[in-house]
C-alpha cells in the first residue's frame, strides 16, 4: 500500500505528510485512516476547491509552500526531495523569492458551506450557475450542497435529485473531470462505476472489532449504489418467475402521506441505450408518528416498467430490521436499462406496499402507493462537434 | 489561385512574434479551474480539518519550515 511506502520515505528525512480529500462524506476516510491505521492530518476538500481533475494527486511543497515537484516518485522523494537544503532556514520568509500566491475567489456559497449553511450555499451556487452557466465548477458545488442539505435536517423536497441534475450538468460541462465524474458514479449505474465504492466500510468495522478497537461512527451510512460492485454486460434477468403482489389494486391507497415517497434517477437526464440508478427513498412521516411495523411484514415494490425499459428484477423487498417498529429512512435502488431509441417519453409505473403504525391513531395498517416516474432524455448530440 | 508565398524571414519573425504574445498572454486555464503547478505556491485555502473540533480548519501554512507531501486520495 502507498502509504506503507511512504512511511519507509518519512524515515528518510523531515517530511510531513498531509492529506486532501473531496469526498461528500468526509467522516467515511476517517473509518477508512482509522482502520488502515493512517496517522496523519487530513484537510477535507469536499467542493474541491484545490481544483484537482485527476485522482490521485500529490504535491511535493517546500517550507515555504510552493509546489517543487506535482506526482513525485518515492525514489525522488527519498534521492532529491529529502536531502535537499532546506530553502527557508529555521522557517524564515524572504517575501522576495516567494512565488506570489495565485488568487482564488471565493464567493459566498464556499463561505455558506464551509459553516454548515447549506440553504444558502445552495442559493449562492445556483446564482453562480446562473452567472456562469458554461461552468462545471458552480454546477458541482451546487450538487454538493444539495446534497449536503438532503443529509441534514434541513432537507427539502428533491434535493438529492437537484444534486444530481447539478453534478451531470457538472460532468458535460467538464467531462475530464473526475472528482466531478466519481461524484455522479458513487449514485449511478453499476455500468459506469470503475469499482464499489464503499464496500469496504463492512470489512472495516470487522476487521477494527476483531482489533478491539472501536470504529469511528458514520453520519451517513452508505447504501445501494455506493455499495454496488460494478456491472460489465446487459443487466442479469430474474431466475425465477415473479409473483406481482397486489395485482388488483386492493391494498388501500396512502393517501394521507403516512410515508413520504421520492424517486431519484441518476444521471438526469438519461441517455437512451445506457442503465440508470434509479433510488426509490421511502420515509415514515414525522408529523404523524409513522413509524414502520416490522413484525407485519417488509416494503416491497413492484415495477411495471414501460415497454423497452428493463430491470433486473420486477419485486423487490427491504430487508427487515430486528427490532419490531422502526421510523428509519429505507431506500430500494436498483438499475434500469432503457432502449436505445424511444419515439415517445419513459416512464417507470409501480407501487410500493408497506405495513406502517400511526402513533396519534395507534392504527396499523398495510398501504400502497403507485408512482409513475417519466424518464427525462438528454437530447440526442448534432454529428458536428460534440459540444461536451 | 494559389497565394503568392511570402519571404521566409518575415514568415519566421510572424511567427516567433505570435508565439511570444502566445507566451505572455495569461492562459484562459488560469485561476482557480488548474491545480497548483510546479513552481507555484500553493493556494493559503482554509480546509476544515477531518477529525478536528467542530470548525477547526488549517491552512497549508500551518506546516510551513517543514518539507510537506501533500497527498490528494478517496476512501474509495
Amino acid at each position: 500500500m502507498w502509504y506503507r511506502k511512504l512511511l519507509e520515505v518519512q524515515k528518510s528525512g523531515d517530511l510531513q505528510l498531509v492529506g486532501l480529500i473531496q469526498e461528500q462524506h468526509p467522516e467515511r476516510c476517517r473509518l477508512f485512516m482509522a482502520w488502515k491505521q493512517m496517522r496523519f492530518p487530513i484537510l477535507v476538500d469536499a467542493l474541491n476547491r484545490a481544483s484537482v481533475h485527476a485522482i490521485p494527486m500529490m504535491w511535493a511543497l517546500d517550507e515555504k509552500g510552493v509546489v517543487v515537484r506535482t506526482r513525485p516518485s518515492m525514489d525522488w522523494l527519498r534521492e532529491e526531495f529529502l536531502p535537499r537544503k532546506s530553502v527557508a532556514k529555521n522557517g524564515a520568509e524572504n517575501a522576495a523569492s516567494r512565488p506570489a500566491l495565485r488568487r482564488v475567489e471565493e464567493g459566498a456559497g464556499v463561505r455558506a458551506y464551509l459553516a454548515g449553511r447549506w440553504t444558502e450555499a445552495v442559493k449562492a451556487f445556483a446564482r453562480d450557475c446562473a452567472a456562469r452557466p458554461s461552468d462545471g465548477v458552480p454546477f458541482f458545488r451546487l450538487g454538493c450542497a444539495y446534497r449536503a442539505r438532503f443529509d441534514s435536517a434541513e432537507r427539502e423536497e428533491a434535493d438529492f435529485q437537484n444534486a444530481i441534475d447539478a453534478w451531470t450538468q457538472a460532468i458535460a460541462l467538464s467531462p475530464a473531470n473526475y472528482i466531478f465524474r466519481r461524484r455522479l458514479q458513487q449514485y449511478g449505474p453499476r455500468l459506469s462505476k470503475p469499482y464499489p465504492f464503499y464496500s469496504w466500510v463492512a470489512q472495516a468495522r470487522r476487521e477494527m472489532k476483531a482489533r478491539g478497537e472501536t470504529p469511528p461512527p458514520l453520519r451517513v451510512e452508505p447504501k445501494g449504489s455506493e455499495l454496488a460492485a460494478p456491472l460489465r454486460g446487459d443487466l442479469p434477468a430474474a431466475s425465477a418467475p415473479e409473483k406481482e403482489p397486489d395485482p388488483k389494486a386492493g391494498v388501500p391507497s396512502d393517501d394521507k402521506d403516512s410515508v413520504a415517497f421520492e424517486a431519484v434517477l441518476a444521471p438526469r437526464p438519461a441517455r437512451l441505450g445506457a442503465n440508470l440508478a434509479v433510488h426509490l427513498i421511502f420515509r415514515p412521516s414525522l408529523a404523524r408518528g409513522t413509524t414502520w411495523d416490522n413484525g407485519a411484514g417488509p416494503l416491497q415494490v413492484w415495477l411495471a416498467p414501460h415497454k423497452g425499459l428493463r430491470v433486473a428484477h420486477r419485486l423487490w423487498t427491504h430487508p427487515l430490521p430486528k427490532q419490531a417498529s422502526t421510523a428509519e429512512e429505507r431506500s430500494i435502488d436498483f438499475e434500469l436499462a432503457l432502449p436505445k431509441e424511444s419515439a415517445s417519453p419513459l416512464f417507470l409505473r409501480g407501487y410500493a406496499l408497506y405495513f406502517v403504525c400511526e402513533k396519534k391513531s395507534g392504527l396499523c395498517t398495510f398501504l400502497r402507493r403507485d408512482f409513475k416516474i417519466e424518464i427525462p432524455l438528454q437530447k440526442p448530440k448534432s454529428k458536428k462537434g460534440s459540444g461536451g | 489561385m494559389n497565394k503568392p508565398s511570402e519571404p521566409s524571414f518575415r514568415r519566421m519573425v510572424r511567427l516567433v512574434a505570435l508565439g511570444l504574445f502566445s507566451f505572455l498572454l495569461p492562459s484562459p486555464l488560469q485561476g482557480q479551474s488548474i491545480p497548483p503547478r510546479q513552481g507555484e505556491a500553493f493556494p493559503l485555502l482554509r480546509f476544515p480539518l477531518l477529525g478536528g473540533k467542530k470548525g477547526e480548519t488549517r491552512t497549508l501554512a500551518a506546516w510551513r519550515g517543514h518539507k510537506v507531501l501533500l497527498i490528494q486520495f478517496a476512501s474509495w
